[in-house]
């Protein structure tokens, strides 16, 4: 696909870019992407929004062992690793890394990072359930956020420019969105992999760029003669899907699954939403990114997200379920157990559970599970 | 009786076993406790606890008596609710003491860690029961709540009216009562939420007056949470709480504080007059907000303040004189060998998280409403604060105390302690150039991490601040 080759082309500049605009005096505001942080706030003072998603090595795991707990989820270990380790330029450049704190092995994230590696750490705290005083507290953190991003830019984020810059990321939720929606049918316009790249590029991509791209990948998927899905139609979900993470999705794709809906808390964009634009544009934010947003799985109670699993399901017509989680995030450990028989109840489907720790000894055993459960489901 | 013997070791007086005989018998069956393990328990208890102690045996007594209660609870027509640690313990004392003898109100799991594990050595059915549950090892599940569930799963515990959990400390225990709603059918899961933050952010005591528009939203959100969800639980059970019922609650543990309070004050003496395994028997009753804290636990404790008085006053102590001293974390809960072993190797543990608190400054509160005025409290005791809370706590306690060492004995399945167990062992070394010994343990199951496996650095600890004591006395 062409737009894409043009992605990966600026993508490979894209780090010496942002050092030459910091260099500029541009503010480079680093984020866990657990679906939190409103980028809008961000480009709304001039500074530029970076997901760090980074994942899928464990060397970066094993760095992290020195500076924190194996007990703790490996994704947000790695985190740590990545920072300590220096060789991921994203990883230095920010000039604050800001942390949604909406668990504790995220907090564990802000520990690590801030403790052992110095610069500036910036959190809010994010409630677990979605009652009025839970959204209000919310809207206060993002709001203190807003100060600190001001304060941190000296620029005021007005209406005017927060208006645009939502207009701007609802455009690119929104084109995700169609292009997500494209794999309900029976053919597979685009693959997980390739979606996936393309929702991991948009935490990195300058923003206007990023929904070029995607409207040119959207054109180009609406003239081409989509393939048809051959194999079994899996969900994929689990706690984090990492961008470098993608030997999940390569091994069903291997096993002769097809891979049509994702669905995890971190490391992937939400594109659900839309933040409205007419009234408070804090409280849309709020609303959009706390309230409408399918919740990830340390929300108590949890039932929410696997409701809407169930429904993602049923609407993508998926023939089983692989639900990927990381070692040691504990919330997911729990809802694997009871979501097999809501999963039974809503759609009769099965499902795999796979744990990683990112360590490639795990190629072997995982590749025989997917090839088997894929096997299953075919028949 | 083939419990008699075993209950009049642990407290008991002889009308009380006469009178309770059908409630100890059928909470005993249910329980899985036969004649044999009642044999055993008394052979360890003796070597476990100290029982020429009157007060440790009335404590122990206590523990017995909360699980038969426990264990009862449905079957004598009670509301039940669980409460659970860490959540804010007050709150659930105030619940225990408003529903009195009418309701159950307590922390299961720290009650059968105490009973079944402690007492028993019967705890690892609980837990193997609850692996096969859908909480499988390997993957770093807290063994309190596995304890939690793998009672109900045997049949020990009823499945409770409402649970109360703490959706602030961490996020498994909240999950426990997701599970209890999801797989067993608890109709009533109260989550009391907030959340921890990171050690950047500093402990106000450490930064005075540093944003205190950020200390007040939070204690809003939280006070919000606690009234929100006793009201939910008064709903459900029909017992009400006034801040009446709040002052009287706090009255009557008031005086267990005091009690732990002046046992604190006698372990600093020199031997160590007092084994933290019979301090635990006393600390985690409040810990489990057990209705007995109030009431039973005061009396008890003021016998024990009064023995080790005596003991001071002869010089004796469990550990020997002069012993290098150690702030400690905490000590692993079902099996007390691992305390013991400290002990033992000549280790005094004075003191340690739950069982010291820092002098909070007097304060006027502004607020009015009981969560309010609870979250404020709990926001500057500090331990739902987040990161930087615990390291002031161990950093102080271990001033306070005039440790030689910190002995950080952290649960790893416990992911807020887990997380900042490296930042702590810096921290202490570096701010009060204390050595700490930063050891990967278990708190609530005894099947991996043992004495024996905790030895060899236990040993070689106490040889190094043996050594740098006595370079300091030179």
């Amino acid at each position: 696909m062409q737009a894409l080759e043009r992605l990966e082309e600026n993508l490979r500049g894209r780090a010496v870019e942002l050092q030459a605009k910091k260099a500029e005096g541009r503010k480079i505001v680093g984020y866990v992407p657990n679906g939190y942080l409103p980028e809008e706030l961000v480009l709304a003072c001039d500074a530029i929004p970076v997901g760090l998603a980074r994942g899928g090595e464990h060397e970066a795991v094993l760095t992290a062992g020195a500076y924190i707990s194996r007990w703790l989820d490996t994704w947000c270990r790695a985190q740590v690793g990545y920072r300590v380790l220096q060789e991921d330029p994203y990883y230095q450049m920010v000039d604050v890394y800001v942390v949604p704190i909406s668990d504790n092995n995220e907090r564990a994230i802000a520990d690590g990072w801030w403790y052992f590696t110095g610069g500036d750490v910036f959190t809010y705290l994010v409630p677990h359930h979605k009652r009025e005083h839970a959204y209000k507290f919310y809207l206060w953190g993002i709001n203190r956020f807003k100060a600190k991003l001001e304060s941190l830019t000296g620029n005021k984020i007005t209406d005017g420019k927060l208006k645009e810059a939502i207009t701007l990321c609802n455009r690119e939720r929104e084109l995700l969105r169609e292009i997500s929606l494209m794999r309900k049918g029976g053919e597979l316009p685009i693959t997980a992999v390739d979606f996936v790249k393309l929702n991991h590029a948009s935490f990195i991509a300058d923003k206007k760029f990023m929904v070029e791209i995607l409207e040119s990948v959207l054109a180009e998927l609406k003239k081409q003669k989509p393939a048809p899905v051959k194999g079994p139609r899996i969900l994929l979900t689990g706690s984090t899907l990492a961008h470098g993470d993608d030997r999940i999705m390569r091994l069903i794709e291997e096993a002769g699954g097809v891979v049509v809906i994702e669905q995890f808390a971190e490391g992937l964009k939400e594109y659900w939403e839309t933040v409205k634009t007419d009234g408070d544009l804090m409280e849309a934010l709020a609303k959009a990114l706390f309230l409408e947003r399918v919740p990830p799985g340390w929300f108590r109670p949890g039932r929410e997200r696997l409701d809407f699993l169930v429904k993602l399901a049923k609407d993508y017509k998926a023939n089983g379920v692989i639900w990927y989680q990381l070692m040691y995030r504990d919330s997911y450990d729990f809802e694997s157990y009871w979501f097999l028989d809501i999963l039974k109840e809503g759609t009769g489907l099965s499902m795999l559970k796979i744990e990683s720790d990112y360590d490639a000894a795990e190629a072997g055993p995982f590749r025989t599970r997917v090839e088997t459960y894929v096997e299953t489901i075919r028949r | 009786m083939f419990y008699s013997n075993l209950l009049k070791l642990c407290g008991y007086e002889d009308d009380e076993i006469e009178r309770e005989k059908p409630r100890i018998e059928k909470a005993f069956k249910i329980a899985g406790i036969s004649p044999e393990d009642c044999q055993r328990a008394e052979v360890t208890v003796k070597e476990d606890f100290d029982v020429e102690l009157t007060g440790v045996r009335k404590l122990l007594g206590i523990w017995i008596k909360e699980l038969v209660d426990l264990v009862l609870g449905r079957e004598e027509g009670k509301p039940v609710v669980y409460y659970s640690f860490p959540t804010i313990a007050g709150y659930g004392l105030t619940l225990s003491w408003a529903g009195g003898e009418k309701m159950v109100c307590v922390a299961p799991e720290v009650v059968l860690q105490f009973v079944m594990g402690q007492i028993f050595h019967k705890l690892n059915p609980i837990l193997e029961a609850a692996e096969e549950a859908g909480l499988p090892p390997g993957i770093a599940m807290c063994s309190l709540n596995q304890t939690r569930i793998g009672a109900i799963v045997k049949g020990i515990i009823p499945v409770p009216d409402a649970t109360l959990s703490s959706s602030f400390f961490c996020d498994e225990e909240p999950k426990v009562d997701d599970y209890l709603k999801e797989v067993l059918g608890l109709k009533h899961p109260f989550w009391i939420d907030n959340m921890m933050d990171f050690v950047g952010v500093p402990f106000p005591d450490d930064a005075p007056g540093a944003d205190p528009e950020y200390q007040e939203g939070r204690i809003r959100y939280l006070g919000q949470e606690l009234n929100e969800a006793l009201a939910g639980v008064q709903e459900v059970t029909g017992v009400e709480v006034t801040p009446e019922t709040f002052k009287e609650a706090g009255a009557a543990t008031g005086k267990m504080w005091g009690g732990i309070f002046g046992i604190n004050d006698l372990l600093r003496s020199d031997p160590m007059p007092f084994s933290q395994a019979d301090f635990w028997l006393a600390r985690y009753l409040i810990t489990a907000s057990a209705r007995r804290a109030g009431t039973e636990a005061p009396q008890a404790l003021s016998l024990i303040v009064e023995e080790l008085k005596e003991r001071v006053a002869q010089g004796k102590g469990v550990v020997e004189k002069g012993a290098p001293r150690a702030f400690i974390w905490a000590m692993p809960i079902p099996d007390v060998s691992v305390t013991k072993m400290i002990e033992r190797a000549g280790i005094a543990c004075p003191s340690g998280f739950l069982s010291w608190f820092f002098p909070i400054k007097p304060f006027q509160t502004k607020y009015t409403t009981i969560g309010d005025i609870r979250a404020e409290f709990e926001m500057k005791v500090g331990l739902y604060f987040g990161s930087a809370a615990w390291i002031h706590w161990g950093r102080e306690g271990c001033k306070f105390h005039n440790v030689d060492g910190f002995l950080y004995l952290w649960p790893f399945s416990c992911r807020p302690m887990a997380s900042v167990a490296a930042i702590y062992k810096k921290e202490i070394e570096d701010k009060l150039g204390i050595p700490v010994l930063s050891i990967e343990s278990d708190w609530w199951d005894s099947r991996s991490y043992t004495a024996e496996t905790l030895r060899t650095r236990i040993e070689t600890f106490r040889d190094l601040m043996k050594a740098r004591k006595a370079a300091k006395a030179r």
